[in-house]
């Protein structure tokens, strides 16, 4: 996998169809597909995602956004990882190689290069993997990479994303809901005791947190984060209309004190946010 | 070969090259969509509706899926007239096509207030009328569903310009004819139908609406039908120059609206599915009056009413070929 860096300013996206190269199933629910799609393979970044049509009729009729799992610009191909959750993508799960897909993209603003020689701690929760994997497969040589990924049951921790992840370089840390692999409870206690060590060990910088999950798991995340004094990105999931910033039915919270408006979107101003651009609801 | 089909229209004193136009709220104002969706070759684009002062709009979420369709509870999100002006409208008015703003408010004030300061807006071909917001001075029941309130904010937006205004009924009403009159009487150029049906969603796991503002507007292919029988009412009713909406996705469904009455059509929702829907909707239009051999997609407008029945093709003509088929299972 090679990824480049996102240029400033609104992404380029198109509208283009993929190629089905592979549909495999890579956990109990979730889905790994390849496509063949040299635009998309080029320019997307760690973070930026796709709006993928699933099926061709008007019902379901909505987009699915979906980020970026891997790319390969030498062979035109890009993969997505996804969970079947309703029709959308359950209909997405029924793709055969050789069958088209009609994707926007590459859309949003995805993760920055972390600064050289700072360690990257990525915080997963969930299928919140799947935009991290790329993180560490971009930006993880030449620094300590730590993966504490979570989920609820031992089986949707996929070996998938593992592999990749250990590839990448990453020291990968497990967490369970249930207890029934790596720490039981939230990954978010993990953070808590990757940011401990590090206080014991003397050191209080030097490294940022990248984040994808659920609302809870990122509130909590940013909250560790900053009383660490680590920056902290948190990759946002939203429902979607177009995917291009112009419905906005994305709007999430901006930080009270932030300046130019009450919601960010989350298609066009993110999905990725610096911690403290954002605030919360619920 | 046959010499191409005109399709220029004239809309309530705006002359489009073509029939097919960009719903208000569904392309943002300009930036997000403007190449992909072809937005140079459409007929006119509306701007997503603006109030006297910026609102951020309602808190989230503020979309939900429904069965060919989508719920929306955005809250009228905009920059205000000022921001719209200097922000915005400069950048739609180099799109090319006459660019209309949508205006909405919350008093007769407000609607007299944005007529006033967008009557002399260089590069604005009119002005829509969005009368699906609540009107504070009545119970918050919105302008769009009582003929009375309707007619004022009409005439004063009549009253502080100039420029052509279209009137965007609400399809929340008990008869839609009295308020289509009432718009007219009041100096309406022309009327669109429709805005969007208000619906609710709950989300049964958390057990509380779907949508943060709790009711929103669905749109989509859902509401097509309803849609249909509005303009196909309207056009009956009076005569005035119609801009048909809601759930088009393709050429039938906007060749559908024509035939109901529709002077022209506006894609809104199918945007957000593909964006080149518009686009595809006025290429479709180009096929079907070539293979019908049509000169004027004037011609097909009001065609399925009992009175154009000489507009018909003759018992046991067969459909001409080079048409898309007809979507399988098509909810609309």
């Amino acid at each position: 996998m090679q990824w480049g860096e996102q240029a400033p300013g609104r992404p380029l996206w198109r509208q283009v169809l993929g190629r089905v190269l592979e549909q495999r199933q890579v956990g109990p629910n979730s889905y790994l597909l390849g496509l063949q799609q040299p635009w998309l393979a080029e320019a997307g970044r760690p973070g930026q995602f796709v709006h993928v049509r699933c099926g061709q009729g008007r019902d379901p009729l909505l987009r699915r956004p979906l980020s970026l799992f891997g790319v390969d610009p030498g062979e035109g191909r890009v993969e997505l990882l996804y969970q079947v959750v309703g029709r959308g993508t359950a209909l997405l799960s029924g793709l055969r190689p050789g069958m088209d897909v009609d994707l926007m993209g590459p859309l949003g603003r995805g993760f920055p290069r972390p600064p050289d020689g700072e360690g990257l701690c990525l915080v997963a929760g969930g299928l919140g993997v799947a935009p991290l994997v790329p993180a560490a497969q971009a930006w993880g040589a030449g620094r300590r990479v730590l993966a504490l990924v979570g989920a609820d049951t031992a089986a949707e921790l996929l070996p998938e994303v593992q592999r990749r992840l250990v590839e990448a370089g990453a020291e990968v840390q497990l967490a369970t809901m249930d207890g029934s692999r790596g720490t039981p409870g939230p990954v978010t206690d993990l953070l808590e005791g990757a940011i401990a060590r590090e206080a014991d060990a003397g050191r209080t910088g030097g490294w940022v947190v990248f984040a994808c999950g659920p609302s809870a798991m990122l509130r909590r995340t940013a909250a560790l984060a900053q009383s660490a004094g680590w920056p902290c990105y948190l990759c946002l999931e939203a429902r979607m209309g177009c995917g291009v910033g112009a419905c906005a039915g994305c709007a999430w919270p901006a930080a009270p004190d932030r300046p130019g408006g009450r919601f960010v979107r989350v298609c066009r101003d993110g999905p990725v946010f610096l911690a403290q651009e954002v605030g919360w609801w619920e | 070969m046959t010499p191409s089909p005109r399709l220029d229209v004239e809309v309530g004193g705006i002359r489009l090259k073509n029939p097919v136009i960009l719903a208000a709220g569904t392309f943002g104002y300009g930036a997000e969509y403007a190449a992909p969706a072809g937005a140079a070759r459409l007929g006119a684009v509306v701007a997503k509706s603006i109030t006297p002062f910026p609102r951020p709009g309602n808190p989230p979420p503020r979309v939900a899926e429904m069965p060919a369709g989508m719920l929306n509870s955005v809250g009228l999100e905009n920059p205000g007239l000022e921001g719209f002006l200097r922000d915005e409208l400069p950048r739609l008015a180099r799109l090319g096509p006459p660019v209309l703003a949508s205006i909405a408010g919350e008093t007769v004030r407000d609607y007299l207030y944005l007529a006033r300061g967008l009557d002399a807006a260089p590069g604005l071909a009119g002005m829509e009328v969005n009368v699906s917001c609540p009107n504070l001075a009545r119970g918050r029941i919105p302008f769009g569903s009582q003929p009375r309130p309707l007619f004022r904010v009409v005439e004063a937006v009549r009253s502080a310009t100039r420029l052509p205004v279209w009137v965007k009924l609400s399809p929340n009403v008990t008869s839609i004819v009295p308020l289509a009159r009432a718009a007219k009487e009041a100096g309406a150029d022309a009327l669109c139908l429709i805005n969007t049906l208000t619906g609710l969603a709950i989300d049964i796991e958390r057990r509380r609406p779907a949508l943060g503002a709790v009711f929103g507007g669905l749109s989509g292919p859902a509401i097509k039908p309803v849609a249909l029988r509005m303009v196909w009412e309207v056009a009956e009713a009076l005569d005035l120059p119609l801009v048909g909406m809601g759930g088009i996705m393709d050429a039938r469904d906007a060749l559908e609206f024509v035939m109901a009455g529709a002077t022209a059509v506006a894609v809104g929702t199918a945007t957000f599915v593909n964006p080149r829907a518009a686009v595809e909707v006025l290429d479709g239009i180009v096929r079907y009056l070539k293979a019908w051999g049509l000169e004027s997609v004037s011609e097909l407008v009001g065609a399925a009413h009992p009175g154009a029945a000489d507009r018909r093709p003759r018992r046991g003509a067969r459909e001409p070929r080079g048409l898309e088929p007809a979507e399988e299972g098509d909810g609309g």
